[in-house]
């Protein structure tokens, strides 16, 4: 037999040529090689006998199954719906799923905001207490510290007993040159910041700030004291000595700035920062100095002039006497007059450093590795699935009454389409 | 043989919904065919009776859908396919199956001598057995069911060329598998 001319087709195409899978000019040239070669004839008949082997298995009697499918096929739906039964059970899983979502979503943003909104004064944030927003506009005080400075602030009726008292002292002091010169404590129609009615009233704050670095913390407030327009009064810095040095300061800025000058020491740096502010109305207070100032001042004038007519030195003496009094005292109310005006004028801010606590384990370098103690070990880990039994218990409890409320809404639902259902005839 | 006519896939339109009298006779046409081709895949009898209880049912939901005529078969074996393949995947049985050897319950219709036919049998069996779960769809639903390549492409979802391919190994492991079982016998 002459070799074939065609090279030998792979097993799979003579397969597919004997399943009578081939077609076309490769049917053709796979005959015309098959005449030729006996090789690929085996291969090929050898595909025959597996297949009869096959077809020679002997056929299994089937079990009856049409009940069963019957019955499974009706639980699901009507014969006559388009498939799909699952799509209820999808819907009601979805639903389920959102109201849940839905109120879990709730839930938490109803914490969320109840927390925004909590008078709490120490949070970790750069929120500051202000009450004295609400103190202003009503016109009332919280407390009186003691030592604060007063403001004083032009209204018609200062500026009327001002002008009233200035010429009068002018002309006392005039008058009493032999009496030696008195300071004209004048200055009383300076004009100052009104609250919103005509009311005097002083700020002050309070801030406490725990910052990682108290030196360049300290150095910060200071410049934002004279940034915004005031002065540093008093100062105590440790912060130099120590490592856990502390400092603080009390500023002065103008009352305009005030506001503006809390927020931006809050905004500082920090890891803590606790900020309070009040405001003390001293109106009144002003306006009792002021009608002590003017009682006093026409003392004095008609003491002056009860020493101009007196006769006698001994006379003349004794009003001196009184007149020096009454100008001490007159000294001291202008002077409670003038610290009024500059504490309206100028707030006090008192700020606090305090440092950071220090992270990290604090040990002496050269102590010895602790020792392994394995009892320690097991009570810690028991504590540790104590408290991790206890979340997981706190968190199914919560998940019961979470998912109680949805599980009513749906029940019913539920309930009411399976007997809705009605089972074919 | 049940079917042994080479068909092409013809698309048609999907069927009206099933009737229970069209049910009955969609059953019994169907039964025996689908039942030994899912024995004859999984080689458990237990879990052949079930596979066809889920089979008919997945079959009578998705019947809207199939096309009319001859071009159903191979939808339904392609239900049956996926069917075993998932139960063979839960059971973690694709490696290796159980062979029951309960020739007794079985019905023989041939003229041969029992002892012929047992011993042909087993030697079929534990060849098959041999073969790839991926190969030996395509062999029995070829070899068995008389279907052709484009029929097999449709019921495993794969193209006619891994028909071809997948017959061609798959009959290559069962000789030498049956090779083997015929030496050791």
């Amino acid at each position: 037999m002459k070799a074939p001319v065609t090279p030998h087709p792979d097993a799979a195409t003579l397969g597919a040529y004997h399943d009578g899978e081939v077609r076309g000019v490769v049917l053709s040239e796979l005959e015309s090689h098959l005449a030729a070669c006996a090789q690929c004839r085996s291969v090929l008949s050898s595909s025959g006998a597996v297949d009869a082997a096959l077809r020679a298995l002997p056929l299994v009697e089937p079990p009856d199954v049409r009940d069963a499918v019957v019955a499974r096929a009706r639980s699901g739906r009507r014969w006559r719906d388009a498939p799909r039964p699952r799509r209820p059970r999808r819907r009601i899983a979805a639903g389920v799923t959102g109201v849940l979502a839905a109120l879990l979503g709730l839930i938490a943003g109803y914490d969320i905001l109840m927390q925004a909104h909590s008078p709490s004064v120490a949070l970790p944030s750069a929120s500051t207490n202000h009450g004295a927003a609400s103190f202003r506009q009503q016109g009332g005080f919280a407390t009186v510290q003691r030592g604060a400075p007063t403001l004083r602030v032009v209204t018609p009726a200062n500026r009327a007993s001002g002008a009233a008292a200035g010429p009068a002292n002018d002309t006392s002091g005039a008058a009493a040159g032999p009496a030696g010169p008195r300071p004209t404590h004048g200055a009383q129609s300076s004009a100052a910041p009104a609250g919103l009615d005509g009311r005097l009233v002083a700020r002050t704050g309070v801030v406490d700030l725990r910052v990682p670095d108290v030196q360049r913390a300290f150095h910060a407030v200071s410049a934002l004291a004279v940034h915004a327009g005031g002065y540093v009064s008093d100062s105590f810095d440790n912060a130099a000595g120590s490592a856990s040095g502390a400092a603080s300061l009390t500023l002065h800025v103008p009352a305009a700035s005030f506001q503006a000058t809390m927020d931006r020491l809050a905004a500082l740096p920090h890891d803590k920062v606790t900020a309070r502010s009040s405001s003390v109305d001293i109106t009144g207070d002003y306006h009792d100095l002021q009608a002590q100032l003017q009682a006093l001042q026409a003392t004095r004038a008609q003491l002056l002039s009860l020493m101009r007519k007196a006769g006698s030195i001994r006379d003349a003496m004794s009003v001196l006497d009184r007149l020096t009094s009454v100008d001490t005292t007159i000294d001291s109310v202008q002077g409670q007059l003038m610290a009024r005006t500059n504490s309206v004028m100028l707030s006090t801010i008192t700020v606090n450093l305090a440092p950071q606590p220090r992270k990290g384990v604090v040990v002496a370098p050269r102590r010895p590795r602790a020792q392994w103690q394995p009892g320690r070990t097991l009570a810690d880990a028991l504590g540790h699935v104590g408290r991790a039994l206890q979340a997981i218990v706190t968190a199914a409890i919560y998940l019961l009454v979470y998912l109680a409320l949805p599980a009513l809404l749906v029940v019913p639902v539920v309930l009411t389409r399976r007997l809705r259902r009605r089972p074919y005839p | 043989m049940l079917m042994a006519d080479r068909r092409q896939g013809v698309p048609a339109e999907p069927a009206p919904p099933l009737e229970q009298s069209a049910f009955d006779e969609f059953y019994s046409t169907y039964r025996a065919p689908l039942y030994n081709y899912i024995y004859r895949l999984v080689g458990d009898r237990e879990l052949a009776d079930d596979l066809l209880q889920d089979t008919f049912v997945k079959v009578l939901r998705a019947l809207g859908n199939l096309p009319t005529g001859p071009g159903r078969t191979p939808w339904l074996y392609r239900i049956a396919t996926n069917t075993c393949y998932d139960a063979l995947r839960r059971r973690r049985l694709i490696a290796w199956l159980p062979w029951t050897r309960d020739y007794t319950a079985e019905t023989v219709r041939r003229g041969d001598t029992p002892g012929e036919r047992y011993a042909v049998a087993e030697g079929v069996q534990d060849a098959l057995r041999a073969v790839p779960l991926n190969l030996r769809a395509p062999l029995l639903l070829h070899a068995v069911h008389g279907f052709c390549y484009a029929d097999i492409a449709v019921a495993l979802g794969i193209s006619e060329a891994a028909v071809k391919m997948r017959v061609s190994r798959a009959r290559a492991a069962f000789r030498q598998a049956y090779t083997v079982t015929e030496e050791e016998r």
